[in-house]
């Protein structure tokens, strides 16, 4: 049997040492399970430039502050409240299920049934890689993925039934992780129960009212006077109501609370399946087989052009080329900053390094490719063009008659089977139909 | 010469070393933890319960 040189066998020593060390080093650094919430650091960044002059940083006490009080309110990710206020008939209970925030929440403790996951922890289990412990859409695998997940605390909803500015729907949110969105990162959780899908359901929820409280929260320390903190504990014990101090406090308690957290942030959320805009029933010509199913589609084709103004985002081959240097809202968020160029990396390096994704252009759907990501059932196509998709510049067709809505989705739905040389055909013939 | 190449593997692998040992410790930039007074906590629960919201 051959010998290795004693000075071989020293270098591979060390080598089998070194390696051996790396890879404690790989686990020992990595970053541990997250436990806690994050603070919404790019949110205050942005009120601090907006706000505070030279470069300055509000007070490290102001984020303690606010930390205490979404902890007040909303818990922690283990011990999640629903934030009630009045002792009965309390908005939030009308909302969010106590039970439902519990087994959402957590570790995962989920066990294997017979029918499914009976659930403990799903949010954890099925959720956070990609949205988050705190539903900031900056989950472990977020950056690598496009389009980004969703940043839930800003409190916008992509694909509802309700219009622009209004809170989405139980049944939208479980329908969305019933079918999942086609062309992104988000699965279908088709195969999880009924039950779970309600308790993430709930937990999403939960997640975006203490999003949408905390950024009210950071846009209150403008209007604080230096020093002053946002809810002044030690003034409650004071009896004299005519007292400053007194008198603050108790401001600041209905400005926050009840204003704040109450009618701007868990009242949104009441009725809001009252809110679900009617899709009217489609004309019989929406029939492929209908004789003047034809005539639709060139109706549709005509109004693509002009009137609906769908290729000036949507390109006129329908590729999705039209306008491709737009930022979706939970960009536009911060690059609108000021000093900030989305397109020039140094001037927001400091958002970055709070925790933003670099800002990535949003694309105009590609029509031709037939896959919708709100759902490419008639009546998804429609509510997206009537209603317009939330925090994306794809308006409501506000001027646009139920039968011209009708006549554009069937062109679209026809688009996968046109190819690119007939549809710029359409778009030239069009042209010279609107010159004449 | 055997010696010399011996220490330029030596530090070779001590390189490599901290070379894997850095890119496992690097870490995207995220946002800091939620910082929180637990005392408070509690008392603004209960001014909370206290607060005459009529």
């Amino acid at each position: 049997m051959r010998r290795l040189p004693d000075n071989r066998l020293k270098l591979t020593a060390i080598r089998l040492a070194a390696c051996c060390l790396a890879l404690v080093g790989l686990a020992g650094c990595g970053e541990p399970p997250q436990t806690v919430f994050k603070l919404n650091s790019v949110e205050l960044l942005k009120q601090e430039k907006l706000f505070l002059s030279g470069g300055q940083s509000f007070d490290d006490r102001y984020s303690t502050e606010i930390g205490t009080i979404l902890t007040a309110f909303f818990g922690t990710p283990d011990q999640p409240r629903v934030p009630k206020v009045l002792p009965e008939e309390d908005p939030a209970a009308e909302v969010l299920s106590q039970e439902k925030l519990d087994a959402a929440a957590g570790p995962v403790l989920s066990t294997l049934g017979d029918n499914g996951y009976h659930g403990k922890g799903l949010y954890r289990e099925h959720c956070a890689h990609c949205h988050g412990i705190t539903g900031d859409g900056a989950g472990r695998t977020a950056r690598s993925l496009n389009p980004y997940p969703r940043d839930f605390r800003l409190g916008k909803f992509k694909f509802k039934s309700t219009p622009l500015r209004s809170m989405p729907t139980d049944d939208d949110m479980m329908q969305l992780l019933v079918k999942g969105v086609p062309g992104s990162s988000m699965p279908s959780f088709r195969g999880l129960l009924k039950s779970d899908l309600e308790a993430l359901v709930d937990y999403v929820k939960y997640l975006t009212m203490r999003g949408q409280y905390e950024r009210y929260l950071m846009a209150e320390l403008s209007n604080l006077e230096e020093g002053e903190p946002l809810i002044n504990l030690t003034a409650s014990g004071v009896q004299d109501e005519d007292d400053p101090a007194k008198e603050k406090y108790l401001d600041s308690m209905f400005d926050l609370v009840g204003e704040g957290l109450v009618e701007d942030v868990v009242e949104r959320w009441i009725d809001t399946d009252d809110n679900r805009s009617e899709v009217p029933d489609a004309p019989a010509a929406m029939l492929l087989d209908h004789p003047d199913h034809q005539a639709l589609v060139d109706q549709g084709r005509v109004l693509y052009y002009t009137g609906g103004n769908c290729a000036q985002c949507h390109g006129e081959s329908v590729a999705g080329n039209g306008q491709t240097e737009t930022f979706d809202d939970w960009t536009n968020e911060w690059i609108k900053s000021p000093g900030v160029d989305p397109f020039a990396p140094a001037t927001y390096a400091d958002f970055t390094a709070a925790g933003a994704l670099p800002p990535r252009p949003i694309l105009p759907r590609n029509l031709s490719s037939g896959e919708f990501r709100g759902g490419g059932q008639p009546e998804d196509i429609y509510l997206r063009i009537a209603n317009g998709i939330e925090g994306t510049p794809m308006p409501a067709a506000a001027t646009l008659e139920s039968d011209q809505i009708w006549a554009l989705v069937a062109y679209v739905k026809a688009l996968p089977f046109i190819d690119v040389d007939q549809r710029l055909r359409h778009k030239s013939v069009n042209d010279n139909a609107i010159a004449k | 010469m055997g010696v010399l190449n011996s220490s330029t593997k030596v530090c070779k692998s001590i390189l490599l070393f901290f070379f894997v040992l850095m890119a496992g410790c690097y870490q995207q930039p995220s946002a800091e933890n939620l910082q929180y007074d637990a005392d408070a906590v509690e008392e603004i629960r209960s001014q909370v319960k206290a607060m005459d919201w009529e």
